[in-house]
């Protein structure tokens, strides 16, 4: 298992690369991004829904809630980054689906 | 996979890395809930109690009324157990029906009640060794005893739960074949009652209602029945957790009733007369437990100290694990940031796999409220009460949850099925009577105490909790899942 300091961090520049491209993707599309004690938080209006984005340094894995599911996402040495490992999604990747299909439109960050 | 591995992925589930050191089997998990239920030092403590309350009609008819209904509730916490095998137990349950402030107050009810509990055994603990040593039970004598105890049982709690376990699994040798030989040795070689002797309702302090005082004389079996938490507890050290847990709980009061039911019968059928046996003094004019008065008179004065000296060995065995329990309770909140000074008291020694910060505090606590109240009967009413309180909220609240549909029973892997709901609200309404007999005369200091005691975590929760602790963070995750989507 990757050591807590190595964790936290991937985590954190992971977490920080995605709050950056949400940012920028945030106007285009309509929805609001909050980044708080180590969370990212997405937020819709129309429909409503909040998606969060947490690292969970216990178990060295980021944690999503989505489309009331929640995804699992634990660092991948030979990637070199977050992977669901039921999709093999980046945590990117599976965060552009997942807000693509809250809005019923292709999203890319 | 290992089997082992196959806990730490279940663990991981919520969020939580292997830190603690999983060697636990069904029966080591069982033995510890049975040590602290002791049917041992409950006789021999409580028999004179409910003797004086019902007569031989309160061991007869008393105890299995008890046994059984205590038994909804364990099966109540063993289904919920099996839905969250973690060291956090009632506070998980409750954190994850009912939200981070029940999930904190179940908590410290239970840490509080476990504390007491522990503070109460091994107080008694010290009364009886101190004879066994030649000493004067004088106040001091007593704090140094009872603080050499609980020491003892932190260093064994801090080198491993390894150790705390083949002692458990000892104490059930111990408190089993201590039953068979006193059952024995009273069924053989001693005058007996008549049978019909075990059906007379007899109350020897002046009740006019013999109903009442029956239910009140329940409180034996009630105030021997606690602590089968501990089986939920070790649920992050015991392997397969999600089936031995849970069993753990259950046969450890079913186990318990039975052997206790049978030393209850066989002491009651020795008694000579009782009121000579509730009026009991030694040579110095103290009075001496009913049970050792019996055991005196039927069997010879060897036999009274034999059985004092299994009962000591019995509260000894029963402290030690009341703080292994105490101490993960203490752990499971800590780790979610729910107690002051959290990333100090949540740490677990490398070498031990043990919670060592938390062991040593329950330690300290323990021989702070003594040495500060200098009142054992104030910390002692409490534990049984909160314990209840701590055991039947998270019951409610799954009942709550499964009226609504919540996904939580399918993940129980031990489960009561259908009868689940019914089964439920028969331990939620014993609980609330039990619960209330509990407070009520003679024993209204319970009620007290526990007033106290709730004021002070309201308090508390609302000054200083309520903005910090959010609850465990895999439970908020839940939430968060269901409310990501609208």
């Amino acid at each position: 298992m990757l050591d807590e300091q190595d964790f936290k961090k991937h985590a954190d520049e992971a977490l920080t690369s995605l709050h950056r491209a949400l940012v920028g993707a945030a106007d285009d599309y309509g929805f609001d991004v909050d980044f708080n004690a180590g969370a990212l938080g997405i937020e819709f209006e129309d429909p409503p829904a909040k998606f969060v984005v947490s690292p969970n340094t216990p178990v060295r894995q980021i944690w999503v809630s989505a489309l009331a599911k929640s995804y699992k996402l634990d660092w991948d040495v030979v990637e070199n980054a977050f992977i669901h490992s039921e999709s093999g999604d980046t945590l990117k990747e599976l965060i552009e689906k997942v807000i693509s299909k809250q809005l019923k439109e292709e999203v890319s960050l | 996979m290992s089997p082992v591995r196959t806990d730490q992925e279940d663990l991981r589930r919520f969020g939580y890395a292997q830190e603690l050191f999983r060697s636990m089997g069904g029966f080591s998990n069982f033995a510890i809930s049975f040590s602290i239920i002791s049917i041992l030092t409950g006789a021999v403590t409580l028999y004179g109690y409910g003797l004086e309350m019902g007569g031989p009609l309160e061991m007869t008819l008393g105890w299995p009324l008890a046994t059984l209904f205590t038994l909804t509730v364990a099966a109540s916490m063993a289904e919920l157990c099996s839905a969250y095998p973690t060291a956090g137990a009632m506070y998980h349950w409750a954190a994850d029906l009912g939200g981070s402030g029940a999930g904190w107050l179940v908590a410290w009810l239970n840490i509080f009640g476990l504390i007491a509990a522990q503070a109460g055994i091994n107080y008694s603990c010290a009364q009886f060794i101190l004879p066994f040593l030649g000493m004067a039970s004088t106040p001091r004598n007593l704090l140094l005893m009872f603080a050499f105890i609980l020491i003892t049982q932190g260093v064994l709690n801090h080198w491993g739960v390894r150790l705390v376990a083949i002692l458990n699994d000892l104490s059930v040798t111990v408190h089993i074949a201590g039953v068979v030989i006193l059952v024995a040795g009273l069924l053989f070689l001693a005058p007996k009652q008549p049978v019909n002797f075990l059906f007379q309702p007899i109350n020897s302090n002046g009740r006019g209602f013999y109903a009442w005082a029956f239910v009140l004389g329940l409180l034996q079996a009630q105030w021997t029945y606690t602590g089968f938490d501990a089986s939920a507890h070790m649920a992050e050290e015991t392997e397969d957790p999600r089936r031995h847990a849970p069993w753990g709980i259950v046969l450890s009061v079913a186990v318990s009733g039975v052997v206790g039911y049978l030393l209850l019968i066989s002491l009651t059928l020795a008694i000579r007369q009782i009121p000579g046996v509730l009026a009991a003094k030694d040579a110095e004019g103290n009075a001496i437990p009913a049970v050792i008065a019996i055991l005196g008179t039927a069997l010879g004065a060897k036999a009274g100290n034999a059985m004092a000296a299994l009962a000591s060995m019995a509260m000894w065995f029963c402290g030690l694990s009341c703080i292994t329990s105490a101490s993960r309770a203490l752990f499971a909140l800590a780790r979610d940031e729910g107690t002051p000074w959290a990333h100090l008291l949540r740490a677990v020694n490398p070498r031990h796999g043990t919670p060592a910060p938390a062991i040593w505090s329950i330690v300290i606590a323990s021989i702070a409220a003594m040495v500060w109240t200098k009142a054992v009967p104030i910390v002692t009413s409490l534990s049984t009460v909160a314990l209840y309180l701590a055991y039947i909220i998270p019951v409610w609240l799954g009942l709550r949850a499964r009226r609504a549909r919540s996904a939580w029973p399918a993940s129980a892997v031990w489960n009561l099925g259908r009868f689940g709901p019914a089964i439920n609200a028969i331990a939620i309404a014993f609980a609330v009577f039990i619960c209330f007999v509990l407070i009520m005369p003679p024993n209204e200091l319970a009620g007290e105490t526990l007033a106290g005691l709730l004021i002070a975590l309201a308090i508390l929760y609302a000054v200083a909790a309520r903005n910090r602790y959010k609850g465990p963070k895999w439970s908020r995750h839940e939430v968060a899942v269901r409310e990501s989507n609208v």
